[in-house]
């Protein structure tokens, strides 16, 4: 039979260690070969420390972080309760039961007829789900124009494909990996709220200061002046210009694709600018965003993860769709007043 | 009887008319209608399928936050989320019906006639092999209580509903009642063909720090091994009122509780919130109690069902 997923499989962990400079990260090493070399970027596994433990009862759902080499994984976690705190007090050699890669994952749109722009929002933990997507975009072009090289033998992947990430947090600490980050990416842009590393301030302020550097820049709009919120503000919202036919066949030319994981907080404020702004009608997959919820079983079944996903033929306008197996990544078009 | 091949050993057991290859299954809400558990285990050791209970109309179910865990427990306030009789038949029964394992539809209705009415159209469904009446819903006339808590309401349920309806009805006790063997008496006088229980128990837990209630509706109902001790009192105590058979359930996590629940006085078993860390739990069940039997010199199930009180 092929394997699609593990189910509740004991294996080996290899490493378990504090991330230097934090005070509550781990790294956490698997050994697995199958979800190592299968997981997609977004998705999950849930794992539980010990068997046959009922307190904490459920095992916790973990981003996949990465793959460390063709038989192990990694999973980056914050301590912050019951579950998480057993989880750091696993030692090397212990096993954990693990389930998983579980979800749907980051879905990646490449236009091979335009210059693509992927950009990552993250913040603090929020990392984990999005640390692996570079390299997955770099296959998943490179997979595609093999296929595909014949009709276009000029295409330039690197040229046309650019990989921007924008990192934020509360404070340094928690910009994992800040001083190694870079070299996945063609921009790196990093925030925290009290200006201990990067802008001082908030990551999606920071996106939207910028954005019309990628949005826009082939709109051919007379230059407004960027401190002046509202102008900037008109910019976006201006309907006619997006829907003018000759912007419509310039923006066709620039896909840009949005990823995001972080606390909700941030993905809220991230996703009501983009509605603010009409970016979510520029292209129907502009953003996806992978969500959190309290799981119990992680497979779908219990009903006790669920999130409101907009529904236009009920008269409340939503409809429930639960965050470990429709999700947990949701194109932000979908969501009912996230 | 001397068994020397642990494959002699029958877990076959017969609640009324209803036949089960193994006498392990899973329980209603934490099954959906069978599909996603299907993508990562294999059923050929359950005794039967379960689906979540359905009603009339589909329901989208209660506001979020719907869980939380307690040490141990896990409170859920899921609020009955199902798609409804139609979408049931049209789109969930195929699928259950490609095992070849009896499937028992758990239902439940707003009011005594809806009741009656959803055990008249389920039992029309080619494929049904069981009803399960969930009672121990609210009924909203009655000012929120539950069905299951009034000896005359469920008296009322189980014989209207055996009226319209052929198929073995399993009545599903609500836990939390003053004398539970009372109600079993009552529900097996009134028709009930098995009676299933415990259902969760009314509970709920206060994030102290936000100074509320950590799900939207304020309380939720408890499963997990925090109600099994709970559990094997009131199945024993039912078991020893009634005549009928018994689906024993309530916080089941390995082989050796569910031995608990046989010995209790459960003919069947059914595995709720456990499977959702181990979604092997119930084919590790079926081999388990196998062995125990085999180890333990018994041939067959029967053997140790309510065998405390012998
Ligand atoms: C799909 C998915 C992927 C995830 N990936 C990662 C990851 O890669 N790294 C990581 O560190 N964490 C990740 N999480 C979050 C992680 O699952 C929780 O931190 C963990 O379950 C907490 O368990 P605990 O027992 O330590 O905390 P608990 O004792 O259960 O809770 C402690 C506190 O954290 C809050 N909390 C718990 N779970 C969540 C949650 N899911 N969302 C919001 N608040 C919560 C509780 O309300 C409580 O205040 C992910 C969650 C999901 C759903
Ligand atoms: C998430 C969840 C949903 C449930 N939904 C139903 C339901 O629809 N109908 C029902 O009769 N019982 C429902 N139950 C109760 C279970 O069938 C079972 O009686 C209870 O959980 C105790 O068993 P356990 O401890 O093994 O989970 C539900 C339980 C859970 C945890
Ligand atoms: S956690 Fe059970 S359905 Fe998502």
């Amino acid at each position: 039979m092929e394997i699609k997923k593990i189910i509740s499989g004991n294996f080996e962990v290899t490493v378990n260690i504090k991330v230097k400079d934090t005070d509550n990260t781990y790294l956490l090493r698997i050994k697995n070969a199958f979800i190592s070399q299968n997981f997609i970027p977004g998705q999950f596994v849930m794992i539980k420390p010990d068997f046959c433990c009922s307190d904490p009862l459920s095992a916790r759902p973990f981003s996949v972080f990465r793959k460390f080499n063709e038989n192990e994984f990694e999973v980056l976690y914050r301590v912050c309760g019951k579950g998480t705190e057993l989880l750091s007090n696993v030692k090397k050699g212990d096993y954990v039961s693990v389930t998983g890669p579980s979800g749907n994952g980051f879905k990646i749109l490449n236009n091979k007829k335009s210059q693509n722009i992927y950009i990552l929002i993250a913040g603090g933990i929020g990392i984990a789900p999005l640390f692996s997507l570079p390299d997955f975009i770099k296959n998943h072009i490179i997979k595609n124009s093999i296929k595909e090289n014949e009709e276009n033998e000029n295409y330039d992947l690197e040229e046309n494909n650019k990989i921007i990430l924008y990192y934020g947090s509360k404070t340094e600490n928690e910009l994992y990996f800040r001083h190694s980050i870079h070299s996945s990416y063609d921009e790196v842009y990093f925030a925290t709220d009290d200006g201990s590393f990067g802008y001082k301030g908030n990551i999606v302020d920071l996106l939207f200061y910028n954005m019309k550097d990628y949005c826009l820049k082939n709109f051919e709009l007379e230059n407004k002046d960027k401190n002046n919120e509202k102008d900037k503000k008109n910019v976006f919202v201006n309907k006619e210009v997006i829907k003018s036919e000759e912007n419509v066949s310039i923006k066709e030319q620039l896909n840009i694709q949005f990823y995001s994981c972080g606390p909700k907080p941030m993905l809220s404020n991230l996703i009501n600018k983009f509605r603010d702004y009409s970016l979510d009608t520029f292209k129907k997959n502009s953003l996806q965003v992978s969500l959190e919820e309290h799981f119990a079983c992680g497979i779908g079944v219990c009903l006790g993860c669920v999130i409101k996903i907009n529904s236009y033929n009920n008269s409340d306008n939503f409809i429930f769709k639960r965050v470990c197996k429709d999700g947990p990544v949701f194109e932000a078009s979908e969501l009912y007043n996230y | 009887m001397i068994i020397d091949n642990k494959e002699e050993i029958n877990l076959s057991v017969r609640l009324g008319n209803l036949f089960l290859k193994y006498p392990v299954m899973p329980a209603s809400g934490t099954f959906g209608y069978g599909e996603e558990f299907f993508e990562i285990i294999d059923y050929s050791l359950f005794g039967a399928l379960v689906t979540k209970g359905i009603s009339l109309e589909p329901s989208k179910g209660n506001e979020m936050p719907r869980i939380c865990e307690t040490p141990c427990g896990l409170i859920n306030s899921i609020g009955l989320e199902n798609v409804g009789f139609e979408r049931f038949k049209e789109e969930k029964i195929n699928f259950l019906k490609k095992f070849n394992i009896p499937i028992i539809v758990n239902f439940f209705g707003k009011s005594i006639e809806e009741y009656s009415i959803m055990a008249e159209k389920l039992s029309d469904i080619n494929g049904v092999s069981a009803l399960e009446a969930n009672i121990s819903c609210p009924n909203v006339k009655e000012g929120g209580r539950s069905f299951g808590a009034d000896p005359e309401i469920v008296y009322e349920i189980v014989s209207s509903i055996k009226n319209c309806s052929a198929l073995p009805l399993i009545v599903k006790l609500t836990p939390l009642v003053t004398d539970i063997a009372m109600i079993a008496e009552v529900a097996e006088k009134a028709g009930a063909d098995i009676i299933s229980l415990v259902n969760t128990f009314p509970a709920a837990s206060i994030d102290i720090n936000k100074r509320k209630f950590k799900l939207s509706r304020g309380y939720g109902g408890l499963s997990g091994p925090a109600i099994k001790p709970i559990a094997i009192k009131l199945v024993n105590d039912v078991y020893n009122a009634v005549r009928i058979p018994i689906i024993g359930m309530g916080g089941i996590s390995s082989w050796e509780d569910a031995v608990e629940f046989f010995m209790a006085g459960a003919t069947a078993v059914a595995v709720g919130t456990g499977a959702f860390s181990n979604p092997h739990l119930i084919s590790q069940i079926t081999a388990g109690v196998k062995k125990f039997l085999y180890e333990n010199n018994f041939s067959n199930i029967y053997e140790i069902i309510g065998i405390v009180n012998n």
